[in-house]
């Protein structure tokens, strides 16, 4: 079972009481009316999807029902840290994985 | 406004559920006695106001419930709590209306909405594990602790009042699906284990 710490309730709880919730750290434009199309659409579909540590939006859904974030790596899907949503992404230490 | 002096009472289909017992003799699973209840959504500087109101102490710490002759609050959330009181005096819901000010409150009587179940002995803790990915054991989750969480596919809360003993508060319409669960789990030999 995979654990994962949700920093709200400062425990590891198991995976089903989450909820993976997209790409962390995309911040909404303030007026949407002043966007191009393109840049419009690049706001809502466009994303890293990196390979190596990808900084992400969870929720504890099943549990005190709160956002945060994480960072996991995912070429091997371990979860390196997570953090209180709002607060800027940690400076990331190297995938576990990294040569 | 709309009427709300009126109160719902309804009862779920369990098909008689009634007191199941353990091949030990000693634990046992039993439906909790009717109860009020509050689902409560507060900022924390309207803890003390909404005490007053309710006449209970709010838990000071997440996933944690207090439990007195008056009642007992679960706070599952950050900001949001679960307050519980038997017996059931049906009066909650005027509590709806109360005006906190400025303050963030949201009081909502679920007094229908929730049924209790009590497990209890020394296989109680092997019966929720058999459906709550939790870890169930000391120290993970000690005697005092709430929690929100899964059971099977239902969700819960889950509730450690003693050593040998636990409540699991669910929703009146998932709880056949949690009573047939614990009763398979009853029937599973392999949850036959004395823990200490």
């Amino acid at each position: 079972m995979l654990l994962i710490h949700c920093p709200v309730c400062g425990e590891d709880r198991p995976e089903t009481e989450f909820t993976y919730a997209g790409e962390a750290h995309i911040a909404r434009p303030s007026n949407p009316d002043t966007l191009s199309d393109a840049d419009w659409a690049q706001f809502l579909f466009y994303r890293t999807n990196p390979r190596g540590i990808h900084a992400e939006r969870w929720r504890h859904t099943h549990g005190c029902g709160r956002f945060f974030n994480a960072l996991r790596d995912s070429v091997s899907d371990k979860f390196i840290q997570t953090y209180p949503a709002g607060t800027p992404r940690p400076a990331t230490a190297k995938p576990e994985n990294a040569q | 406004m709309a009427d709300l002096s009126f109160n719902t009472v309804r009862t779920p289909d369990l098909d008689g559920f009634s007191t199941l017992h353990h091949a030990d003799g000693l634990t046992t699973i039993r439906l909790a006695d009717p109860a009020d209840r509050l689902a409560i959504w507060c900022e924390d500087a309207a803890r003390n106001d909404v005490a007053t109101a309710l006449g209970l102490a709010l838990p000071d710490t997440l996933n944690s419930g207090t439990d007195t002759d008056n009642g007992c609050v679960l706070r599952v959330g950050p900001e949001e709590y679960l307050a519980i009181r038997r017996p059931a005096r049906n009066d909650w819901h005027l509590l709806e209306q109360q005006d906190f000010g400025d303050k963030i409150v949201s009081l909502t009587d679920v007094s229908h909405r929730n049924i209790a179940f009590i497990l209890d002995g020394p296989n109680a803790a092997w019966l929720i594990a058999s459906g709550c990915p939790q870890d169930v054991r000391d120290p993970a989750f000690p005697v005092g602790k709430a929690s929100r969480t899964l059971f099977g596919k239902a969700e819960i809360i889950l509730w450690r009042t003693g050593h040998h003993r636990w409540v699991i508060e669910i929703w009146r319409s998932f709880a056949p699906y949690l009573a047939d669960h614990l009763t398979a789990a009853l029937n599973d030999p392999a949850i036959r284990r004395i823990s200490d």
